[in-house]
């Protein structure tokens, strides 16, 4: 009876979303990711912002460059020291019919910001200090102190546009499971655990997208999602492993979509504080014992860049690609004996499987610092655990980190929470870059944010507070009849992908 | 009750949620806000007792990653799993039975080593590589069958068979011993006195009594389905409460998991009383005892 | 009770064979590759089976990896772990679930049901589940998997091991020597053990096939012994983003793992048929 009453209520999820491909009227495809959707509310989310970036929408957006451009605000400039100003779209309304203005604007934002609603990313709009509805279409930002990140900021997630009166009725729980925005696409179907799909927006009052419906499915395993996308069960496919690009290249149904330095910046960390590695000439030593070149070679097979760059290139503050140490065993054994250790030492290396290859890449580096007498043990540590560890010092004094400016496309992300001492995933504390650090913050003169980080970068390549690796590629599979690229900000504008020619 | 206990204070110790709920940037005084605001700053034997209070009212809590309450996630689930379970034990059987009758009858030949070899194969696999073998012959090689969802009957097929493979093992050797048991029983031989052919003497009258054994494998197995179907849905991104367990158990989803080894350990009870009263409906022997 | 002819022979030798022939390669690994398992050649990566290496001129027999370790020397170490996690962690459940087993089923009262009731808690948190919280909590060693395996496998043994501790309880031999003033002790250790053994050795077999089957699942999950030692599970693992590019690499561990498990399980029920 139970078997009936099962099949009977997941019979009619059966046959409902027929997959992967376009008929003549509207273009339908399926996007398959590693993860479920878990909620739709943007100030509350806990996940990539893939999807609710298609249903609400930032007053500033990006471009297909990736570059700021308006979006529900036609402009925004700065008043004073702290006070900026964005004038609003006019004739914009949400999907249930309430209008878009400046009220909409203060709402979204301090239902983000109200310490009671203990929204999980407040962290990155905590130096707004309050928003104005001066007028309908005119809305002030007051920041605590001067902050030249801003229109950043009202580029990302936490700032996207809710209905006030809508969200206010419905509350947190029910909005994240029916949101209600006024991006180019809306809600359709969301069945729990398997897929959402998204609709067109018959009243966006933008450009009208190609694809008509959307539908988002999560598939964990990489092998699964690749052969989706072979097979035509899925159109756009995210997060493939390099293991996997040959395959998509080579199949006559998909293409591959590569976005260099897509990814984190992976490093090796030290604590700086911890015995050997407070001596900067060991931690030199070890950067000239690894042979970076030939782990993106022939680990990662060339899918990634091997970079002494803390800074992605696309990102603000990128002061191109500076000089590091060299893949030297010779030079590294010299400066282990300098520094009082000629016979090495042993010690571990904690990785964990967020970064390409973790532990190939981790056991690599093992065999290599063994040649110069350094003896590693790699302990592959479980993710859950990882995360706990990390912020709070307790992991090994070797380990894997990646980090990268996500999408604020800025080196404030890229490097701050990883340098700055006090910080909870940075191990290093010095404090001339922790100075540089802070005034980069607090400057709004771009071309000294501009000369502080090259500085920064200067300083941190001296000091060697990690082993420099690579900045990983990230990759797309995308299905032959469309037209669409992976884009460095990590998003899915599912209003920029069209019919391939 | 004792397993969710037990549940409660091993996932405490394994790791901190609010870590996993904040952006990885967040300061440490954001994460004692977070915690405090989640109520996990206090002592755990009072969080524990206000679990109890909760339970006790049909609260079983809110999943903190999914933040919907925990029994709802895992009823939408059920029914995927369930679904995937009873196909693949379907298949178990059939195959099972079938082989282990065939085995039967040509007890001691080479079909009987066959099919042992055959069965045992199925048992000596790791579910999650048959899954990604099957995956890569019938998916990306052949293209007979989807990898993934469940949009299609057809996408149901490559998980229920690799979560059927280790139950014909046991399903097919116990046909075939309790059948061997059965053939020489005096019924059966006068029926082959009465001139009916080997088949139908096995098909109408022996298997029919030897399929008691049968239930109590199943009742017995249904436990390490459960435990395969974990790995089968990662596998085959089937939308079951395995996937949702892994998931709660990876973020560190305390009321999550804590709900979904109580509804488990419910749904063991169920089963094993299911497998009891298929006994008294099959065996008429045990009406009478009792 | 005296065995006088060895059943079905030909079953046991075949299946016999096959377990000394994996245990012997396992062993004696060192004897059948010269290829050390950890030693890396970034310049021979994924080469499929039977390739010659350009760099030192050997054959690899099963390919190399993608670190460019030799398969067949990390298949064969890695069978050495494999078996080790089994046959220890299926010893260790044997001995811990038959003594309670034993315990419960020969003081029926209070120890029986606090042991029962234990079992059953255990029984109820699914194997998968408990696995994934220990390792998490202790990390992914060696011992720790062991430490998994037998903490989630002794509950089958106890359960078995009970119910007949309780049918011999029940017996004319055992009855006289309690008649007789024989202390407990004397009583489980002289006439009940003895006669569980050849069940006990029946559920051990079968028992290290579920173990090598359980701790390749947790490797499966992210969970597994620590990443530089080889390990079958491990070995599948790793192979599993190269399915469509090196098959093998996952193949062939995944064979390995099915060809010493049907010898196991084969062996073990030619035991049964025998010492039954």
């Amino acid at each position: 009876m139970i078997v009936v009453l099962a099949i009977a209520s997941f019979g009619v999820r059966f046959g409902t979303a027929e997959a992967a491909s376009g008929d003549a009227k509207g273009l339908k495809i399926v996007i398959a990711r590693p993860f479920d959707i878990v909620g739709l509310d943007p100030g509350f989310l806990t996940e990539s912002a893939q999807v609710v970036d298609n249903i609400f929408e930032t007053l500033v957006r990006r471009n297909l460059d990736e570059k700021l451009e308006p979006g529900l605000a036609l402009s925004w400039k700065q008043l004073d020291d702290t006070t900026w100003e964005f004038k609003l779209r006019e004739g914009v309304t949400f999907t249930n019919g309430e209008p878009f203005n400046a009220e909409a604007v203060k709402y979204s934002i301090d239902r983000v910001l109200d310490p009671a609603n203990n929204a999980p990313t407040r962290s990155y709009i905590t130096t707004v200090k309050e928003v104005k509805a001066v007028d309908d279409t005119t809305v002030h930002v007051i920041t605590n102190a001067p902050d030249p990140l801003i229109p950043i900021r009202f580029n990302r997630y936490p700032t996207e546009v809710v209905p006030p009166k809508y969200a206010g009725e419905v509350g947190q729980e029910k909005f994240a499971q029916n949101p209600v925005g006024t991006g180019p696409y809306k809600l359709k179907n969301w069945d729990k655990g398997s897929s959402v799909t998204l609709v067109i927006n018959e009243s966006y009052w933008g450009d009208k997208p190609e694809v008509e419906e959307v539908t988002f499915k999560a598939i964990p395993e990489a092998a699964t999602r690749v052969s989706a996308l072979i097979n035509g069960e899925a159109d756009i496919i995210t997060a493939v492993p390099p293991e996997f690009r040959s395959q998509i290249e080579d199949s006559s149904t998909a293409k591959l979509s590569v976005v260099e330095r897509g990814g984190n910046t992976v490093y090796v960390g030290f604590k700086t504080n911890v015995s050997p590695f407070d001596n900067v000439k060991v931690r030199q030593a070890l950067n000239h014992a690894v042979d970076v070149d030939g782990i993106v070679k022939n680990i990662l097979q060339g899918a990634a860049v091997a970079t002494n760059s803390l800074i992605g290139p696309k990102d603000f503050g990128y002061a191109g690609e500076p000089e590091g140490y060299s893949y030297d065993p010779e030079k590294a054994r010299k400066l282990l004996s300098d520094a009082g250790y000629p016979n090495g030492f042993e010690a571990t290396l904690d990785t964990v499987n967020w970064y390409m290859k973790n532990t190939d890449v981790a056991q690599a580096i093992a065999e290599q610092l063994k040649q110069v007498g350094v003896k590693v043990k790699v302990n592959n540590v479980e993710s859950g655990v990882y995360r706990t560890i990390v912020p709070t010092g307790e992991q090994s004094p070797m380990y894997t980190l990646g980090w990268s400016s996500t999408n604020t496309m800025d080196a404030d992300a890229a490097i701050f929470a990883v340098l700055r001492s006090g910080e909870p995933y940075s191990t290093y504390g010095n404090p001339d870059v922790d100075a540089l650090l802070d005034e980069s913050r607090s400057s709004s003169d771009q071309e000294r944010r501009r000369q502080i980080y090259a500085e920064i970068q200067k300083r941190v390549i001296a000091d060697a507070p990690r082993i420099f690796l690579y900045q990983e590629n990230t990759y797309y599979g995308v299905s032959k009849k469309l037209d669409w690229k992976g884009r460095t900000d990590g998003s899915l504008p599912l209003r920029t992908i069209k019919r391939a020619e | 009750m004792s397993a969710v206990a037990l549940t409660f204070f091993i996932i405490r110790l394994s790791g901190d949620p609010v870590r996993l709920m904040l952006p990885p940037e967040a300061s440490e005084a954001r994460v004692s806000e977070m915690r405090e605001f989640l109520g996990f700053d206090r002592p755990m034997s009072v969080q524990f007792i206000d679990y109890l209070k909760g339970v006790m009212r049909g609260d079983l809590g809110k999943s903190l990653y999914f933040k919907q309450p925990a029994l709802e996630l895992f009823i939408d689930r059920l029914p995927a799993t369930i679904l995937l379970a009873a196909i693949a034990i379907v298949l178990a059987v059939v195959i099972g039975v079938s082989l282990g009758a065939m085995a039967a009858c040509r007890k001691n030949g080479p079909v009987d080593y066959a099919v042992n070899a055959i069965v045992l194969a199925g048992q000596s696999m790791p579910v999650f590589w048959i899954g990604i073998m099957l995956i890569f012959a019938f998916s990306l090689r052949w293209h007979v069958f989807p990898s993934s969802g469940n949009e299609r009957w057809l996408s149901i097929v490559l998980p229920a068979i690799s979560l059927a493979a280790y139950p014909v093992a046991p399903i097919a050797r116990t046909v075939r011993s309790s059948l061997l048991n059965a053939l020489s029983e005096n019924y059966i031989i006068s029926a082959r006195a009465q001139g009916f052919s080997e088949t139908q003497i096995i098909f109408r009258h022996a298997l029919k009594n030897a399929m008691l054994p049968v239930v109590t494998v199943i009742g017995l197995e249904f436990g390490s389905l459960l435990g395969g179907a974990v790995v089968t849905e990662t596998v085959f991104s089937w939308p079951g409460v395995g996937r949702l367990v892994m998931t709660g158990v990876l973020n560190r989803d305390f009321p999550l998991v804590q709900t979904s080894v109580l509804m488990i350990s419910l749904v063991y009870i169920l089963v094993n009383f299911v497998t009891d009263l298929l006994y008294l409906y099959i065996d008429p022997r045990i009406r009478i005892d009792s | 009770m005296k065995r006088t002819r060895v059943k079905n022979k030909r079953k046991g030798l075949i299946s016999g064979g096959c377990l000394i022939t994996v245990l012997v390669l396992t062993l004696f690994a060192p004897v059948f590759t010269s290829h050390d398992p950890y030693a890396q050649n970034l310049e021979n990566i994924l080469a499929p089976p039977m390739t010659a290496s350009e760099s030192d001129g050997g054959i690899a027999l099963l390919g190399t990896d993608q670190l460019g370790r030799d398969v067949l020397s990390r298949l064969l170490y890695g069978g050495r772990t494999s078996l080790l996690v089994g046959v220890v962690s299926a010893i260790l459940c044997g001995m811990i679930g038959s003594a309670l087993g034993v315990v419960a089923g020969y003081y029926r009262r209070v120890a029986g049901v606090i042991i029962m009731r234990l079992a059953d808690i255990n029984l109820s948190v699914p194997t998968m589940l408990m696995a994934i919280m220990i390792v998490a909590v202790l990390g992914s060693t060696l011992f720790n998997t062991i430490l998994v395996l037998t903490v989630t496998g002794w509950v089958s043994f106890a359960r078995v091991v009970r119910s007949e501790t309780l049918s011999l309880r029940e017996r004319n031999f055992v009855e006289a020597a309690r008649a007789m003033g024989v202390s407990n002790f004397r009583v489980i250790t002289r006439h009940i053990l003895p006669n569980l053994s050849h069940t006990v050795i029946t559920l051990t077999t079968l028992q290290i096939a579920r173990m090598i089957l359980l701790s390749a699942s947790l490797s499966f999950l992210g969970l597994g012994i620590d990443v530089s030692s080889p390990s079958w599970g491990g070995m599948i693992n790793d192979g599993r983003n190269y399915i469509m590019t090196a098959p093998w690499l996952s193949a062939i561990p995944g064979a390995a793992i099915a060809f010493t498990l049907v010898g196991i399980n084969i062996f073990s029920d030619w035991l049964h048929e025998n010492l039954g």
